[in-house]
């Protein structure tokens, strides 16, 4: 048993509590879920229970022995971890021998270190990657190989950091089945996230808020309590659904023993038995949008796009039409090619050929807004205001004028004028991702084009996202969202299209998105819980 | 996913061919002999038959022809510019010599035979083979306290972080053009500022990685300092090699 009493850090001298008086315990074979917003102090509590942290106050036990600190930073020989980012885990460019890191670093000689690496990547299900180079793979490939090279070493205890937030739903089932079974094999686990899917299952949850522990019980108690849904940020639809459900007696342990694919059916059956209580809203009711006329003029077209990088064809007579006013998706699996019709709709790839036209002209950098992943990555100027203004200024405008329209851009995204002098850098993450989404916004661009912008948001953050852009698409643009959560996007867009190996296999409006099943599932995707829900319940809107 | 269209030099192939199996320590060895001998040798022949073993090693283990000319590539100016300042003549009269560009076609022969055989080499072994190879080259210098491990994990590690680094640049690069910097115009000032768009948020992005990734070897419980795993015995099959390849080198250089 892995014991946490107490916990007390404090990162900066005169700064606020991180972790305030935390008390945790880990079990073999059981999964403790970590929820709270960012900055509630989840990261720093993972850290600690690897030892790769050191609290201020508190201590660790290890199976009831107290730990010196000589022991817990001596911790990481039977806690693993596992990040968020999958790339940022490798030492060396060939698989094998990034998994053989671990081993080697516990003092085995060379062949058993290689042997237990091969173990490893068959429990992950990798075993014919050993030779690949690791800039060759997918996310949902690298995060696997990153968890090989942590279970190579034997660990007893797994710690997890968001580890499916980066991941497509494919690469997310397929990490979540080497969880449950290394969880059949009793090591015990701790896990921090923001999904719902992902607290359903879990045998704890724990809810930090500044530090504290806010909230803590069962998945059951969980969503039975709107209060500590709230703390949790746990916003989502399947969140407030569960507990419409719960509260009308629904059990969870039927979804949690159950495989995610039948959770439509085994919440329908309860619904259908005529145990929801009806009290004028029906917690399940998920209003999906109504696509409305818009203009055509001013649209983003893509005419017979195709792109090919050396001999392989991304991108294959793409057709596609953005209209102002509207908010379309563009979902489909890794390496289908969504990134590189970002760069084409935005002017900053030209096609091998067909064209990408606005308004009837050819797109120049610059008229189509482009936010890349984690667009907070390209902030460099000294001063908030400084770095929206630097594209204007680019452009040519004067400073004055340029100043003008980063304020607006900031205003817009509800940046305070009160953070528009300080340096970007030290602002928070959810601050930082708005100023630049300002960025793209200062040449006040009729087209905005993201990719995966609620990447890494909690829950309140996503949601403010989601209807900012709404707004922003009802003012007048037209936005294309790149995303492969296509739950956060049911009630704000308007139409999507699936990407499937260069072509696009399937357009259309939300409301006909049922009819888009087999192709999203080719393409490893599935359609969304509240969509299967309500077919399966023959619920019209 | 995101494909970068800058592809780092020496990329290993993953076809299997014997040049794969054989001892990383041998290759390398061979290299340097071969190369020396190449920068010892007289004349045309000796470089030609060198330039025809490569070619013959290198697609012998399943190295396509445009392997070669792309790892030639970064050369291909200089040499080019070689030949024309050797060959051009401007006294006493301008014109065309002959026995300058026979020298600047020797030179540049020997810069093409050195690229060729790097070629070969690095397609044929993986990036952990060779920093294993070095390691053991330098394993004595241990005993002078040189940090050989940790040496050999840096080279490993930097060559992990070339795809990833070239990936992030090319990301930066995209999002500040996407939103109005237009990098390839204005004077040198402008300019400079306008690159310092892309490389202050690089530099911070690497910082930034490389803490994580010093956290993650943390995790996976290194400590610099640690033993080198050096590579067992060179087996007898590559020993001749490595005697064969040495033989040629001789015979090639007094050729």
């Amino acid at each position: 048993m892995l014991e946490m009493v107490g916990l007390t850090k404090r990162h900066a001298h005169d700064g606020p509590l991180a972790l305030d008086g935390v008390s945790l315990c880990v079990r073999p074979g059981r999964r403790v879920v970590l929820l709270g917003a960012n900055g509630s102090g989840k990261t720093t509590l993972t850290r600690m229970a690897n030892g790769s942290m050191l609290p201020d106050k508190g201590s660790l036990l290890l199976d009831g022995d107290e730990l010196s600190a000589e022991g817990m930073r001596g911790l990481a020989r039977c806690v693993g971890y596992l990040r968020q980012d999958p790339s940022a885990q490798f030492v060396s460019p060939q698989v094998l021998d990034d998994v053989a890191f671990g081993p080697r670093n516990l003092g085995l000689g060379y062949g058993e270190a290689m042997s237990r690496a091969e173990d490893a990547l068959r429990q992950v299900g990798l075993a014919g990657l050993a030779g690949r180079n690791v800039a060759t793979l997918s996310g949902g490939q690298r995060q696997r190989i990153a968890l090989a090279g942590v279970l190579a070493m034997g660990p007893r205890y797994l710690v997890m950091d968001e580890p499916c937030s980066q991941l497509d739903p494919a690469s997310r089932q397929r990490l979540r089945e080497v969880v449950r079974g290394l969880l059949r094999d009793g090591v015990g686990m701790l896990e921090a996230t923001h999904l719902t899917e992902d607290v359903v299952t879990a045998d704890e949850v724990v809810v930090l808020s500044a530090g504290r522990v806010a909230w803590r019980g069962t998945p059951q108690e969980l969503f039975a309590s709107r209060d500590a849904l709230r703390v949790a940020q746990q916003r989502s639809w399947l969140a407030r659904s569960l507990h419409g459900l719960v509260a009308s007696g629904f059990d969870l342990g039927a979804l949690a023993s159950s495989d995610m694919s039948s959770w439509a059916s085994v919440m329908a059956e309860f619904v259908r038995r005529g145990h929801v209580a009806e009290n004028g809203t029906n917690p399940l009711r998920l209003a999906v949008k109504r696509p409305q006329r818009a203009p055509s003029e001013d649209c983003l077209r893509l005419r017979n796009v195709s792109l090919s990088y050396g001999d392989a064809r991304v991108l294959d007579g793409i057709g596609l039409e953005l209209r102002p006013g509207m908010l379309a998706l563009l979902v489909g699996g890794s390496g289908a090619g969504k990134s590189s019709l970002a760069r084409v709709a935005s002017g900053l790839l030209a096609p091998d050929s067909g064209e990408a036209t606005l308004g009837g002209e050819a797109v120049r950098a610059g008229r189509v807004g482009l936010s890349l992943q984690r667009p907070e990555d390209q902030l460099f100027a000294p001063s908030v205001l400084e770095d929206v203004a630097f594209g204007p200024l680019g452009m040519g405008l004067g400073s004055q004028e340029s100043e003008a329209l980063a304020g607006k851009a900031l205003t817009l995204m509800g940046v305070g004028e009160r953070l528009w002098h300080r340096d970007p850098f030290a602002l928070s993450g959810g601050e930082r991702r708005r100023v630049a989404l300002a960025g793209s916004l200062a040449l006040e661009p009729d087209v905005l084009v993201l990719d995966e912008p609620g990447a890494g948001l909690d829950g309140v953050a996503l949601r403010d996202l989601t209807s900012l852009l709404r707004s922003l698409a009802d003012q007048g643009r037209a936005i294309l969202v790149i995303t492969h959560d296509l739950s956060d996007w049911l009630g704000v867009a308007d139409s999507l299209a699936l990407l499937d190996s260069g072509r696009l296999v399937w357009q259309g409006t939300m409301e006909e998105l049922p009819q888009a099943r087999d192709g999203l599932r080719r393409a490893g995707l599935e359609l969304p819980l509240a969509l299967q829900l309500q077919e399966a319940l023959h619920v019209q809107e | 996913m995101y494909r970068s269209k800058s592809s780092p030099l020496g990329s290993w192939s993953a076809e299997k061919g014997w040049l794969h199996e054989l001892d990383a320590r041998v290759k390398l060895l061979a290299l340097a002999s071969l190369s020396l001998a190449a920068f010892l040798a007289h004349g045309m022949v000796p470089l030609l038959l060198e330039l025809a073993l490569a070619l013959v090693l290198g697609l012998g283990s399943g190295m396509r022809p445009a392997q070669f000319l792309r790892a030639l590539r970064p050369t291909l100016l200089v040499l080019l510019f070689s030949l024309a300042a050797n060959g051009l003549q401007l006294s006493p009269a301008l014109g065309v010599s002959v026995a300058g560009l026979w020298r600047a076609l020797v030179a540049v022969l020997r810069v093409v035979v050195l690229v060729m055989l790097a070629a070969v080499v690095s397609s044929s072994t993986t990036a952990p083979e060779l920093a294993r190879a070095i390691s053991s080259a330098l394993a004595p210098l241990a005993r002078l306290g040189l940090p050989v491990g940790d040496l050999s994990l840096t080279v490993s590690l930097s060559l992990t972080l070339l795809p990833v680094t070239v990936e992030e640049f090319d990301r930066i690069e995209m999002a500040q053009r996407a939103r109005g910097v237009r990098l390839d115009e204005g004077g040198p000032g402008q300019r400079l500022r306008r690159w310092a768009s892309v490389l202050i948020p690089l530099v911070v992005a690497l910082f930034r990685r490389s803490e994580e990734l010093a956290r993650s070897m943390r995790d996976r419980c290194f400590r610099p300092g640690a033993p080198l795993s050096v590579p067992g015995p060179i087996a007898p099959r590559d020993v001749a090699l490595a005697l064969l390849a040495l033989a040629l080198s001789l015979l090639l250089s007094l050729l």
